[in-house]
C-alpha cells in the first residue's frame, strides 16, 4: 500500500508539467534586445591604430631612454675610475715620467 | 511568410523582419530558458543573448534543419553555457565561503523555483520536479525539458541535439529513471520528518 502511494506520488510529480501554459517574457524584453543589437558587435578587445602606434612609440622610447641611461652611467663610472687611478698615481708620484728603470 | 523567408530578411539587416521572428519564437525561447535556468531574470538575459545571436548570425543559417531547430539549438547552448558559468561561480563561492567570516551559506544557491505557467494545484509538485531536473546530467536535462516542458517530438529533439532518435529515447528513459529515484528518496525522507 505504502509502495503504491509512493509510486503514484512520483508519477504525479513527473507529470506535473503536462498541459502547463508557456511562460511569457516581459513586454519590454524586445526593447532591451533592440538596444543590444544597436551596439556594433566587437569580437574580442579591439584598439585603434592610433592608440596602438602611440603605445608602441612609448615602449620604444622607454627602451631607448633606459639604454641611454645605462650606457651613460657605465661611461661615467669608467671616467670616475680613471680619475681615481690618476689621483692615486699623483699621490704616490708614480706618473710615467717619474718611472725609473729600477722599479 | 515562412520562418525561413523571415530569417533571410533578418540576414539582410531587416529590423521589422527581426521583430516578426521575435514574435514567432519569443515564448518558445523564454519558456525553454526558464525551464533550464529556473529564474526569470536569468531566463530574460539568456533570451536576450539568443536573439542577439540570431540577429548577428542569421547569415550563417544554411537551411538543412528548420529555423525552429536552429533557434532551439542556440537556446539550449546559451542556457547550458549559463548553467556552467553559474556552477563555476558556485564552486568559487564555496571556496571563498570557507575563508569568509560569514555564515558559510552558498550565496549562489537558487531559491525554490515556481514556473509561471503552472497552476496553483500543481505548483508544489512542479517545484519539486524542477529541483530534481536541476540535478540531472546536461544531456538528460535537455531531452527531458524539450520533451516534457516544450512538448517536442523525439524527432525534433534528435535534430536539436544532433543525435539519433534511439539515443533520445534512451536519454529520456534514463532521465525518468533518475528522476523517479530522486523523487522516491525525497518522498521517503520527507515522510520521516
Amino acid at each position: 500500500m505504502k509502495q503504491k502511494d509512493e509510486n503514484r506520488w512520483v508519477e504525479d510529480v513527473l507529470n506535473s508539467m503536462e498541459g502547463v501554459e508557456k511562460a511569457r517574457p516581459a513586454e519590454d524584453l524586445y526593447g532591451k534586445i533592440e538596444r543590444r543589437i544597436a551596439v556594433p558587435l566587437t569580437k574580442g578587445h579591439t584598439i585603434s591604430l592610433t592608440t596602438f602606434s602611440a603605445a608602441t612609440a612609448s615602449i620604444v622610447l622607454l627602451i631607448v631612454l633606459n639604454m641611454m641611461a645605462l650606457t651613460g652611467n657605465s661611461r661615467k663610472h669608467d671616467n670616475g675610475r680613471q680619475d681615481e687611478v690618476s689621483s692615486v698615481a699623483r699621490y704616490y708620484d708614480i706618473t710615467n715620467e717619474s718611472e725609473g728603470p729600477g722599479i | 511568410m515562412q520562418a525561413e523567408e523571415i530569417l533571410y530578411l533578418v540576414a539582410k539587416g531587416d529590423k521589422s523582419a527581426f521583430g516578426q521572428l521575435y514574435a514567432m519564437f519569443k515564448d518558445k525561447v523564454y519558456n525553454t530558458c526558464i525551464s533550464y535556468l529556473q529564474q526569470s531574470s536569468e531566463a530574460e538575459e539568456a533570451t536576450q543573448d539568443v536573439f542577439v545571436e540570431i540577429y548577428h548570425n542569421a547569415v550563417s543559417y544554411k537551411g538543412g534543419a528548420s529555423v525552429s531547430t536552429w533557434i532551439y539549438r542556440i537556446t539550449v547552448n546559451k542556457c547550458l553555457d549559463r548553467i556552467r558559468y553559474n556552477n563555476r561561480q558556485k564552486r568559487f563561492s564555496f571556496i571563498t565561503s570557507i575563508f569568509s567570516k560569514d555564515t558559510g551559506e552558498l550565496r549562489h544557491d537558487k531559491p525554490h523555483f515556481e514556473h509561471p505557467g503552472v497552476g496553483a494545484k500543481n505548483r508544489e509538485r512542479a517545484g519539486l520536479l524542477f529541483s530534481a531536473i536541476r540535478q540531472l546530467p546536461e544531456n538528460q536535462q535537455t531531452a527531458f525539458i524539450l520533451k516534457q516542458v516544450e512538448g517536442l517530438s523525439q524527432r525534433e529533439i534528435a535534430q536539436i541535439m544532433d543525435i539519433g532518435e534511439k539515443a533520445v529515447e534512451s536519454l529520456l528513459q534514463r532521465a525518468k529513471s533518475n528522476l523517479r529515484k530522486k523523487l522516491s528518496d525525497y518522498y521517503n525522507s520527507s515522510e520521516g520528518l
